[in-house]
Order: structure tokens, then C-alpha cells, then sequence
């Protein structure tokens, strides 16, 4: 009877714990503690902010064939995980998100809905099966928004994948960006390679978001529907178009302006030198002036920031003009550049404040104090960037590279519209203005930031750099939606080994230098040795006196030695990392193992010392 | 003093009496870091995590804990000293938990002497230390659900080989749980729900959400739940098969 009454009992412990384990599942949903440092696995204020707003009620539909999944652990674990962040989106929503999760059988009316919706189907095996796991929305005017596979990698890009399709949901009607560039930032032709050129990344990235319309640069007024005016190198704009952007923006239209002293993006576009393209310096004349700033004709050289270039020969060279921006220079207190982790610019120039300014200007990017401007003209096609380090200085000011301004202003063109301008509006002398400039235009180009490759048809961007957060944080800002920022700063999560890096670096620079001496060292012995040998056949003489012969052997024993001393520099490159990476395996696998049994016999030998003692 | 805490203190004293503990740390330690240096290429990915160390844990645990739990048990019941244990005026729930609290102290002793790692990983980069954290603490748990196997096993016999086995067997199983090898044997003939219970058994999924960086309530319920039930079991056991 005990035995009976033991073993039932043993039974029951199980079956509560399954229950216990079963109820928890359902019950404790949702109850966690994020311990990662940027709270990747929590709903971010952003996210929260942007389904606040929702006005109209979205509906989505989460696709999952839980069945095909069986036997896919990893697929099964990342669609829990997708699940659950769409029902604490949900959640957090208060109703104005309706979720619907559907598990579409094959041949089901649910599988055709999948397909009409977007949601690709993915082929299992040779079973013949196909898997849907994909997401799409719908608001009430119609619209669908589609993901159409949860990918595996863009697990920590979740949130601001769907955060994007709720976006585009909710607010039905894009805000309008008109683009006005000389540089061909949309694409075009190149005349050089004979093929078309792909739009840069940085627009491309834009028109993810807003609906970007490019602009004329010959216009008498700003398109009404236009909220923000995004200018590229601005040059030699005719006087109308200067008109209708001061009048956009004193109307409460917002700008962003990049503007250069020296753009290398608006180079020669052909050999034939009469299609020279826009000119390396901007012109924003007088808008600049009417908002308190001006433009400087140097570009700023900074020891403190400078990267690393191929120079002539190939060799990699610091270059003061391309500047490689941290946190430090960057403004953390406004939104624009709050959460950019790096910027690279290259030949930016620096406003300056005028004296009698009636605006607010607010800096986003400063250089460092180890900075000084340099003439544009010293900027030569083809030149050593070692050039540019003679003769500079650093003032130990900082020079603004980009700025808010923000605050009343007066027009430019004073009391009455000038000649040029188109009839019938009203011109408007002051006015509150809300813009943004920043002094480079080549931040934007694809190689100041972003690795693009093409994968089946698709351009995937792998960045190195924040220039395109910023651009995206600029424009999403002036456009007063400052939701969509939070949740992008979020994706693309990398932790590099810093140390190893900087180790590389260093030994990089350190070995660069005896390396290139060597090398001298070698071209001369050459030189030498080859006029020695020319000498012995100028003379006709076919037995070299036994001193010439000294010196050739001298000669050719040296040039070895110096080979062998360039071998080894080109070795040492790699030996400290190789050093450390052979010390830590040490430390990690017999360090503490080693530590214990010290101890451990340590104290065993006063044990036995003790006992021999009683 | 509370009887557990006796117990505890008997059992963890016991463990550093013999050499034993020093070696079953010093193997630990050494596969722990051979495995993360040249299984899991931790220098050769340069990133700043600790992704190629706690991968290996379950299987580091799936054979170093069965042999630590093995005697726990096993050893009393063949040298006769449980009886006298059972003399004491403590409960055998208590006796079970003072037991596994010192073996767990002990696993939790040498997961510490990893440390080395923690540092070489700041040293190195920037790591997410609070991930790093979640980690540890998801493998500690995860090396208390093993050890909870372990020792309901070693309750049952008097041999230590089959003690070790045994658990060595099912400990497998829980790790594969939720894997296709254990699903596919039970999908045959259990309802779908029961099979996804099953599923969520598995000592794997729950850790790996913790090696994530997210410390959820359901992977802790799960756990501390598993390791009470094995627990309560070994006590019953013990209980009835103290006459044999």
C-alpha cells in the first residue's frame, strides 16, 4: 500500500511540474527583466510614442505555419520571439492595433490571403512544404504594408522593422522632401565608365521614409506640399530659386543645407573639360548671411581626427582634410546627432557666427582642438596628403562643421521683393526659421560611409560609419516626427575587439615608418650595384680589381641583409597581436587551474606538517 | 542553526577534503576554455562577447555534473551512512536540500574560476556586461536543473557507474528536448500540445533566452520548478528505499 502510495506520489510531482511549467508559459508572458545595455529586447520609447500617435486602427496579420516549423528549433525559438514583441505591441497600442496570428494550412483560404498580402512563401526540403512566417498590416484607407519573411539575421533589427511598417500605416500620407542638388545624388550616367551610376545610399535610405520629390534649381516658389527642402551643394542657384527658398523658409518651410568649400564628389564628371561639372565650392549667398552665417573658403584640417588614406604610392597615410568624427565632437544634446556613433567627413569646411545675428545657432559638430584651416587651393588632384601636414598649425579653437539655426530672421532680399522674383505672392521680410546646415557634401557619397553590394537584385547596405543616421535623424527632425530616431539607432549591433584594433594600428604605424626607410635603404644599394656593374662592362675589363670586388660582395651582402630586415618587419606586424592572443589563451585555460593547484599543494604540505607535528 | 545550513556546511567542507575537488575543478575550467579558445574561435570572431563560452556549458555540464552528483547519494547508500544521517534530527527534505545546495555551491565555485574570461573580453573591447550576466546566471541555473537529475538518480542506486550513467542519459534527453531526435520519438503517438510541452522542457531554449540578456520569469519559473521537483522526488526516494 506504502509502496503504491510512494509511487503515485512520485508520479504527481511530475505532473505538477509540467502543469507548473505549462501554466507559467501562459501566464508570466511578458514578465522580464532586460538586462542588455541599449534594452534590445524591450519596447523602446520611440516605438511606444509612435503607436501612441496612431490615429486610424492598423490591422496586422503575423503568418506563421507553426506545423512546417516543427523539427526548425532555431526558426521556432525567433517566431516566439516575434510573436511576443507583436503582442506587446499590441499591448501597448491600447486598442488601436488589432493582431491576428494565423497559421495558414496548405491550401487554405488563410495561404491565399498569405500570398495576396505579400508574405512570401519559402520552400521546405524536397517535402514540398512551404513555410510562411512574414507580417502584414493594413490601416483603414487600404493600404498594406508587407514583411515578408522574418529573416534570421535581422533579429536586433526586429523592432524597427515593424515600427517602419506601423509607420507607414499610420500615417498615410508621407511627409514631402524636395531634393535640390547639383551632385547626382539620385544617379545618372557616368560618361567615364559608360554606364549608369546608382543613386546615392544615403537618398536611396531617405526615400525608405519620406516621399522625396526632386526639385528644379531653376524655381519661382517652393511646391506647396514640399514640408522640407534638403540642398546639396548649392552652386550658382539663379536668383529666383534664392528667392523662393528664403521666402519657403521665413513661411516656417524647413531647410537643410549641405554645403562645401571644396566638395570632391562635384569633380570633372567627363575628359571634355567644358562639362566640368558643378564646381568644387558651394554658393548659398546671400541666404547664409540673412541667417547669421558664413561659409568659410578653407577647409578645416584636424590632426585630432584625421584617417587614414592611400596615398601616392599606396601606402596608407593620415589625411588632416578626411575627418573621422566621435561622440566627442559630436553634439549629444540635440537629436540630430544625440546617437551617432561616428561621422566621416572629407574637405568640410567651417561657418562662422556673424556679430549681428539674430538667430539661435546651435553647434552639432565641432572639430577638435588640435584643428586649423587650410586653403582649399592647397587641395591638388593626385597630391601627397603629406603635403597638407607642412606648415599646419593647430589654433586650439573649435570650428563648427555643422549647426542648427533656429530663431527670427530677416529676408535677404529686405523689405520689397526683388526683380526677379515671381509675381502674385506676398513677400514676407522676417520670420521665424527653423534650419539645419552642415559644411560638407561629401558626407553623403556611398564610400564616406556605406559598403553597398548587390544581392540578387537588391542593394544591401553594410554602413561603417553614422553619416546616413544623421542624415535620416536631420530630416526626420525638421520634419517634427522624432519617433522614427530612437528605433533606428537601434539596429546594426557590433562589439569589436578595440584592443586588437588599436594594437594593429599602432604596430602599423610603428613598422610603416622602418619599412619605408628599408626600402630606401634597398633602392640605393641597387643603385649603387647597378652602376658598379655598369662601370665593370663600360671598362671592358673582364676581372674587376680585388677592392671592386670587395665592394660589389659589400654591395650584394648588404642588399641581403636589408631584404632580410624588411622580411621580419613585415612579420613583426602581426607577432604582438599573435602574442597577446597566445598569452590569453594561456591566462584562460592554465591560469587558474595552474593557481589551484599551487594552492591546493600549498595546502596539503601544511596539513601534512601539521599532522606530523601532533 | 538551521539543519540545511549544517548539512550544507558538512557536504561543502566534504568536497575540498580530497584532492577530487581541485581536479574536477582544474578539468572544468581547462575544457571551458579550451573550448571556447579553438571550438569556439572566441579571438579569430573579435567580438566582444562571451557567445563561444557559454555555447558549450550545457555540454561541459551534460558530463561534469552527473559525475559530481553521482556519489551524492549513491556513496551514502553504500557505506551504510545514511542511516546514521537519517538518525539526525533533520527532515529528509532538508537533508536532500542541504546536500544539493553544497554540490550546487560547488559547480558555482568553479563556474567563478572563469572569471579570467569575463575580464579578458573587457580588456579586449566593450562587451554588454549585463548579457554577460544574465549569462552566468542562466548557466548556473541550468548546471542546478543537471544536478537536480543527478542527484533524484543517484537516490536510486547503490553503484555510482549506473548513478552516473543514468543521468548522464536523461540529462541528455532534457538538453535535447525541444530538439528533432526527442520530438520526432514522441510526435508518433502524443498529441501535438503535449509534444510542444515537452518541447518546453528542454534545458537549451530556456538557457539560451538567458544567454541572451533577458532574465524572463517563465525561463526561472522553469527552472527553480524542475530543480524543486527532482528534489521532492530524490526525498520521497530516499525515503522509501531507506530500509534496503
Amino acid at each position: 500500500m506504502q509502496t503504491f502510495f510512494q509511487r503515485s506520489s512520485l508520479g504527481l510531482v511530475f505532473v505538477v511540474l509540467v502543469a507548473v511549467i505549462a501554466v507559467s508559459q501562459v501566464l508570466f508572458k511578458g514578465v522580464r527583466l532586460d538586462l542588455t545595455e541599449n534594452n534590445i529586447y524591450s519596447l523602446s520609447d520611440g516605438t511606444r510614442n509612435l503607436v501612441e500617435k496612431i490615429e486610424e486602427p492598423i490591422t496586422l496579420y503575423f503568418f506563421y505555419s507553426r506545423d512546417a516549423a516543427t523539427g526548425l528549433p532555431q526558426l521556432q525559438t525567433w517566431a516566439t520571439q516575434v510573436k511576443e514583441f507583436l503582442e506587446e505591441l499590441t499591448l501597448a497600442a491600447g486598442g488601436k492595433i488589432k493582431l491576428n496570428i494565423i497559421n495558414p494550412e496548405p491550401f487554405s483560404e488563410e495561404e491565399d490571403r498569405a500570398t495576396a498580402l505579400g508574405v512570401q512563401p519559402v520552400p521546405l526540403g524536397d517535402s514540398g512544404e512551404t513555410l510562411y512566417f512574414g507580417l502584414a498590416g493594413t490601416n483603414t484607407v487600404e493600404d498594406v504594408e508587407t514583411i515578408p519573411f522574418f529573416q534570421l539575421n535581422r533579429q536586433a533589427q526586429l523592432e524597427y522593422d515593424v515600427a517602419k511598417l506601423v509607420y507607414g500605416l499610420s500615417t498615410p500620407t508621407k511627409p514631402k522632401l524636395g531634393l535640390l542638388s547639383s551632385l547626382p545624388v539620385n544617379g545618372g550616367f557616368d560618361p567615364m565608365r559608360r554606364q549608369p551610376q546608382q543613386p546615392w545610399m544615403s537618398v536611396s535610405q531617405l526615400q525608405e521614409f519620406f516621399s522625396v520629390e526632386t526639385l528644379d534649381d531653376s524655381l519661382d516658389v517652393v511646391p506647396e506640399d514640399v514640408d522640407l527642402v534638403m540642398l546639396v551643394h548649392p552652386v550658382k542657384l539663379p536668383d529666383n530659386t534664392l528667392y523662393a527658398l528664403d521666402q519657403f523658409v521665413l513661411g516656417g518651410g524647413r531647410l537643410l543645407a549641405f554645403v562645401d568649400p571644396f566638395s570632391q564628389m562635384a569633380g570633372p564628371m567627363s575628359m571634355d573639360p567644358s562639362s566640368q561639372g558643378p564646381g568644387p565650392n558651394s554658393d548659398l549667398e546671400p541666404l547664409l548671411a540673412s541667417w547669421g552665417l558664413s561659409l568659410s573658403n578653407d577647409i578645416v584640417g584636424d590632426g585630432g581626427a584625421a584617417l587614414q588614406v592611400n596615398g601616392p604610392n599606396g601606402q596608407p597615410t593620415y589625411h588632416l582634410g578626411m575627418l573621422g568624427y566621435t561622440p566627442a565632437e559630436l553634439n549629444r544634446e540635440d537629436i540630430i546627432t544625440q546617437d551617432v556613433d561616428s561621422l566621416n567627413m572629407g574637405l568640410a569646411g567651417y561657418f562662422t557666427v556673424q556679430e549681428d545675428a539674430s538667430t539661435t545657432v546651435t553647434p552639432l559638430i565641432e572639430s577638435t582642438e588640435n584643428a586649423a584651416p587650410i586653403p582649399s587651393f592647397k587641395i591638388q588632384p593626385g597630391m601627397d596628403p603629406t603635403s597638407l601636414a607642412s606648415g599646419f598649425t593647430p589654433t586650439g579653437e573649435r570650428y563648427m562643421l555643422a549647426a542648427r539655426v533656429s530663431g527670427p530672421a530677416q529676408s535677404a532680399y529686405g523689405e520689397e521683393a526683388p526683380a526677379a522674383a515671381a509675381t502674385g505672392t506676398e513677400h514676407l521680410s522676417e520670420g521665424d526659421i527653423q534650419v539645419v546646415v552642415v559644411a560638407d557634401t561629401d558626407l553623403l557619397a556611398d564610400q564616406f560611409w556605406v559598403q553597398v553590394s548587390n544581392f540578387l537584385g537588391q542593394r544591401i547596405a553594410s554602413p561603417f560609419a553614422g553619416n546616413g543616421d544623421l542624415l535620416v535623424n536631420a530630416v526626420d527632425n525638421l520634419l517634427g516626427s522624432a519617433d522614427v530616431i530612437s528605433i533606428k539607432s537601434r539596429a546594426g549591433y557590433s562589439r569589436p575587439f578595440t584592443l586588437v584594433e588599436q594594437m594593429k594600428r599602432e604596430a602599423d604605424r610603428k613598422f610603416r615608418a622602418q619599412e619605408e626607410r628599408l626600402q630606401q635603404e634597398l633602392r640605393e644599394t641597387e643603385r649603387k650595384l647597378t652602376e658598379l656593374q655598369s662601370q665593370e662592362q663600360e671598362g671592358n675589363i673582364l676581372t674587376l680589381s680585388p677592392e671592386q670586388q670587395a665592394e660589389l660582395d659589400r654591395f650584394l651582402e648588404a642588399k641581403l641583409a636589408v631584404r632580410k630586415e624588411l622580411r621580419a618587419v613585415r612579420y613583426n606586424l602581426n607577432k604582438d597581436v599573435e602574442a597577446l592572443e597566445g598569452w590569453l589563451k594561456f591566462i584562460n585555460i592554465a591560469g587558474v587551474p595552474l593557481l589551484l593547484i599551487i594552492i591546493s599543494l600549498i595546502i596539503s604540505r601544511r596539513r601534512q606538517a601539521k599532522e606530523v607535528r601532533i | 542553526m538551521n539543519p540545511i545550513g549544517v548539512i550544507f556546511r558538512r557536504e561543502l567542507a566534504a568536497y575540498f577534503a580530497t584532492p577530487l575537488a581541485v581536479v574536477f575543478i582544474v578539468i572544468y575550467l581547462m575544457l571551458a576554455g579550451v573550448f571556447t579558445f579553438y571550438l569556439g574561435n572566441f579571438f579569430e570572431r573579435g567580438q566582444a562577447d562571451l557567445q563561444a563560452f557559454f555555447g558549450f556549458h550545457p555540454w561541459l555540464y551534460l558530463f561534469l555534473v552527473p559525475a559530481i552528483a553521482m556519489r551524492i547519494w549513491a556513496e551514502e547508500r553504500k557505506s551504510g551512512t545514511i542511516e546514521l544521517l537519517l538518525t539526525l534530527p533533520i527532515t529528509m527534505v532538508q537533508a536532500v536540500i542541504g546536500k544539493f545546495l553544497a554540490a550546487w555551491a560547488f559547480v558555482a565555485i568553479a563556474l567563478a574560476g572563469t572569471f579570467p574570461i569575463w575580464i579578458t573580453v573587457n580588456v579586449l573591447g566593450d562587451p554588454d556586461n549585463g548579457v554577460i550576466v544574465a549569462a552566468y546566471l542562466g548557466s548556473l541555473l541550468m548546471a542546478g536543473a543537471y544536478l537536480a537529475v543527478g542527484v533524484g538518480v543517484s537516490a536510486f542506486t547503490k553503484s555510482q557507474v549506473i548513478a552516473f550513467i543514468v543521468a548522464l542519459v536523461l540529462c541528455f534527453v532534457f538538453t535535447l528536448a525541444g530538439f528533432p531526435l526527442v520530438l520526432d520519438a514522441f510526435s508518433a503517438w502524443l498529441p501535438g500540445g503535449i509534444v510542444d510541452a515537452l518541447a518546453a522542457m528542454s534545458f537549451l531554449t530556456h538557457f539560451q533566452s538567458l544567454q541572451k540578456g533577458v532574465i524572463d520569469l517563465r525561463d526561472l519559473v522553469f527552472f527553480l520548478a524542475f530543480i524543486g521537483a527532482w528534489l521532492y522526488a530524490c526525498a520521497l526516494i530516499v525515503d522509501a528505499k531507506k530500509a534496503d
